[in-house]
């Protein structure tokens, strides 16, 4: 993240090449970021640019995967598609229509159609309620409205309607889930509840803030399961936000690679993961735990190349976010940021050195290894 | 001990009782001179029980478990498996309501000339044997670093309470440290905010090598950390092993990191050591079903796309014990027998190396899942946290797949 004097110019120009989303095959266009911004300002006049210049789009039946480290700006934009910040500029789309969150109702109708995930299921509930109330709520606020299934505004939700959203997040037998506390469950089902609970506002659009990172190795499978499964029955559009690639790859369709508050590098999963162009992505692909390499990178220190410099976390003012980083750059990119770049129809990286970078993914199409087509 | 678990089932090839005896290489082969030694840490039929209002929660029960010099031995488990307890114990370092029912741990170092039993201490002996024999890298070093003393001052205060040397001596001593872990001398007037994740993680490990322990400890040193900051850490961590010739026991819940940096790996569940090998034994040839389980619930980034399956349920609830093995409720290969063995590890019947031991006396590496337990697709219905629910890759069913997007 860069600490720029709040005149400095925009870095990266204009929305975004013209590149297909790899979700877009899934389903209609259910939310789209136009060219979004935000800036905190610190101290000093100072201003961080937290998410700068973010396009993307997130279709209905599709999972979008938001991959990057710590401090990159990647829960700020769930925030702000959240309608939880406000932009500092671009805008948010909802079915074509620009998003409106100015009175407090239509706020809380935005809100029944886009529903957040935190990422803790310990303190994301409270912990002086039940599993029962922490349901009622969000179908008596979200359900009595404009959706209107029957009942009364004031009408409370039945048991009924309770059970089944916590059976459509396998917590069953319900009835021995409705009184208990957040205290009394594990921390998957802890997870579960807030599923359930972003599931009662039946929205279309899901924003999932690393939603397994706090859960136990043996459920994170179960519970990535269990959010695939909802994405299916319900069509929800599922932005998941992660610092883990790998489950990315897995889990996402089109996978958008974030560094220092812009996207750096887009396409599909298996394409970007296995043959990723931009050298921040290479980066991150080569420090996951690969345990077929037994150590040998590790023995080797390898890798030691790549600490960044002393400071060097905080990226540059100008040029290329990534370039106090990286082992490619050379003048230009620390002058000038790069824009994101069209390399085939459904990929695109922001990097002035992908000839170098990675000569084989803009010569067309890197053949995706052949392993027996298991899944793929 | 064992006499009250009930009777042992018998084991295919049969097995001595050891955990893991002996240092072994990668490539199986015993170190020679280094398997004649003694092990640095010799932890011996080790308990530790919780006591609760609702009765004792065992968090470590009967663990074996050997550390030798200079090496790397990894403990793999999911939180509450009671690693941790089981590596704070070992120093007693924990306090009520936790409680060291049985065991013995005794600790070899080579500044020491008769092997020290932990468990019979003095407070005094105990004081001068931590951080000087045995130093431990907590997990949060956001917390465990004082935020109102800068980090030169913190490393001094280790450097006298443990080591007698004069001031001068002492602040050249903290700079060094610093230069160990790769962090800039001027960092020493820094305070822990001042610092990014990584460098405050450096900084930790910095003070756990301020004594030249002969055991460093570490539990899940990089878990907070970006995969990126954490393999520069980890190199670094297997750079100053090779250097000084600490010993590690390393504890997380990332068995994928483990096979990469471990020697050997101890897969802990319920309190109980399931299985001990080698890495690549653990990776190629683990014999535990939740050995099994942890390799398959981890999406891998290269190599072709598996089938995951992960483990379907949850962990048992450690206040009431089923008889015989605690994985049986989530274990695929379960069967009636599973309630009357004791859990106690014994040789892989199949392996060359006497060090690969498991708990489960029916499963071998080679076993295949019995049918009906199979990654299949497609979630039936099931219901409650026992759901088997298995993730197909990327809902790869019945979907437009990427292919398409290759012209």
């Amino acid at each position: 993240m860069s600490i720029a004097d709040p005149g400095e110019q925009p870095q990266s120009p204009g929305p975004g090449p013209n590149v297909a989303s790899a979700a877009a095959g899934r389903g209609p266009l259910a939310m789209e970021a136009v060219s979004i911004s935000k800036d905190f300002r610190l101290t000093r006049g100072n201003t961080l640019r937290a998410v700068r210049q973010v396009s993307f789009g997130l279709y209905r039946g599709a999972v979008v995967a938001l991959v990057g480290e710590s401090g990159s700006g990647k829960s700020t934009v769930a925030r702000l598609l959240a309608g939880q910040e406000p932009l500092t500029s671009g805008s948010i789309m909802l079915d074509g229509a620009p998003i409106d969150i100015s009175t407090h109702r239509a706020f809380r109708r935005y809100k029944s159609e886009v529903q957040l995930v935190f990422q803790d299921p310990f303190s994301s509930l409270n912990p002086v309620h039940t599993v029962s109330y922490h349901l009622e709520r969000p179908l008596r606020l979200h359900q009595a409205g404009s959706k209107g299934n029957g009942q009364g505004r004031a009408g409370r939700p039945g048991k009924q309607e309770i059970a089944a959203l916590l059976k459509q997040v396998r917590l069953t037998p319900a009835e021995q889930f409705l009184p208990k506390y957040p205290y009394e469950l594990s921390g998957g089902q802890r997870q579960r509840v807030s599923f359930a609970r972003a599931l009662a506002a039946r929205p279309s659009v899901l924003l999932a803030d690393e939603p397994v990172s706090m859960l136990d190795v043996s459920i994170r499978l179960e519970m990535l399961g269990l959010l695939d499964d909802l994405r299916r029955d319900f069509q929800l559009a599922l932005l998941y936000i992660t610092h883990d690639i790998a489950s990315a790859r897995y889990f996402a369709d089109e996978v958008l690679v974030m560094y220092a508050g812009q996207i750096v590098e887009r396409g599909p999963a298996e394409e970007l993961t296995q043959h990723p162009a931009h050298p921040y992505t290479q980066l991150l692909v080569a420090s996951a735990p690969d345990p077929d390499n037994l150590g040998s990178t590790l023995r080797a220190g390898a890798k030691r190349a790549a600490r960044p410099p002393e400071g060097a976390s905080q990226a540059a003012a100008a040029g290329c976010p990534f370039s106090p980083r990286c082992p490619l750059a050379e003048d230009r990119c620390r002058q000038e940021g790069p824009a994101l770049r069209r390399v085939s129809p459904t990929r695109a990286a922001a990097c002035w050195r992908l000839e170098i970078a990675a000569p084989e993914v803009l010569a067309g199409t890197p053949s995706l290894p052949d392993h027996g087509g298991v899944g793929t | 001990m064992s006499a009250a678990r009930g009777n042992r089932a018998p084991r295919p090839g049969g097995g001595d009782r050891l955990s893991g005896n002996g240092p072994v290489s990668r490539d199986g082969v015993l170190n020679s001179g280094r398997s004649a030694m003694e092990p640095v840490l010799a932890i011996r039929d080790f308990s530790v029980v919780y006591r609760t209002s609702g009765g004792d929660v065992r968090a470590v029960d009967q663990v074996n478990l050997d550390l030798h010099a200079g090496e790397v031995v990894g403990l793999a488990g999911e939180s509450g498996s009671g690693k941790s307890t089981l590596a704070y114990g070992a120093c007693r370092l924990l306090r009520a309501p936790a409680l060291i029912t049985s065991g013995s741990v005794r600790y070899q170092g080579q500044r020491m000339g008769t092997p020290a039993e932990i468990m019979q201490l003095r407070a005094d002996q105990l004081k001068r044997l931590r951080w000087r024999e045995i130093a431990i890298v907590f997990q949060s070093a956001m917390n465990a670093l004082n935020p109102v003393l800068n980090v030169g001052d913190q490393l001094l205060d280790v450097i006298h309470a443990h080591l007698r040397i004069s001031r001068e001596e002492a602040r050249e001593k903290a700079a060094s440290l610093l230069d160990l872990v790769g962090i800039p001398r001027a960092r020493l007037r820094s305070y822990p905010h001042q610092l990014s994740g990584g460098m405050r993680q450096r900084v930790m490990i910095a003070m756990a090598l301020a004594t030249d322990p002969e055991i460093v400890i570490m539990d899940e040193p990089t878990t907070a950390l970006d995969v990126v900051v954490q393999r520069d850490i980890l190199a670094q961590i297997v750079e100053l092993k090779e250097t000084l010739n600490f010993a590690i026991l390393f504890i997380t819940h990332d068995l994928s990191l483990l096979l990469e940096l471990a020697d050997r790996i101890a897969v802990m569940y319920a309190g109980q050591l399931l299985e001990i090998g080698t890495a690549s034994e653990i990776q190629h040839e683990s014999a535990h079903p939740y050995t099994k389980g942890l390799l398959n619930s981890f999406p891998s980034l290269r190599g072709p796309r598996r089938e995951l399956a992960g483990i379907p349920g949850s962990p048992p609830d450690l206040r009431t014990p089923s008889p015989g093995c605690a994985f049986l409720p989530r274990c695929a290969y379960g069967t009636d027998d599973c309630t009357r063995i004791d859990m106690s590890l014994a040789r892989v019947a199949t392996s060359p190396d006497p060090g690969h031991v498991t708990a489960c006396p029916f499963v071998l590496p080679g076993t295949p899942a019995p049918a009906g337990h199979t990654a299949t697709t497609g979630h039936a219905d099931t219901t409650g946290d026992d759901a088997s629910a298995l993730m197909a890759s990327a809902s790869a069913e019945s979907e437009p797949s990427h292919e398409e997007l290759t012209p």
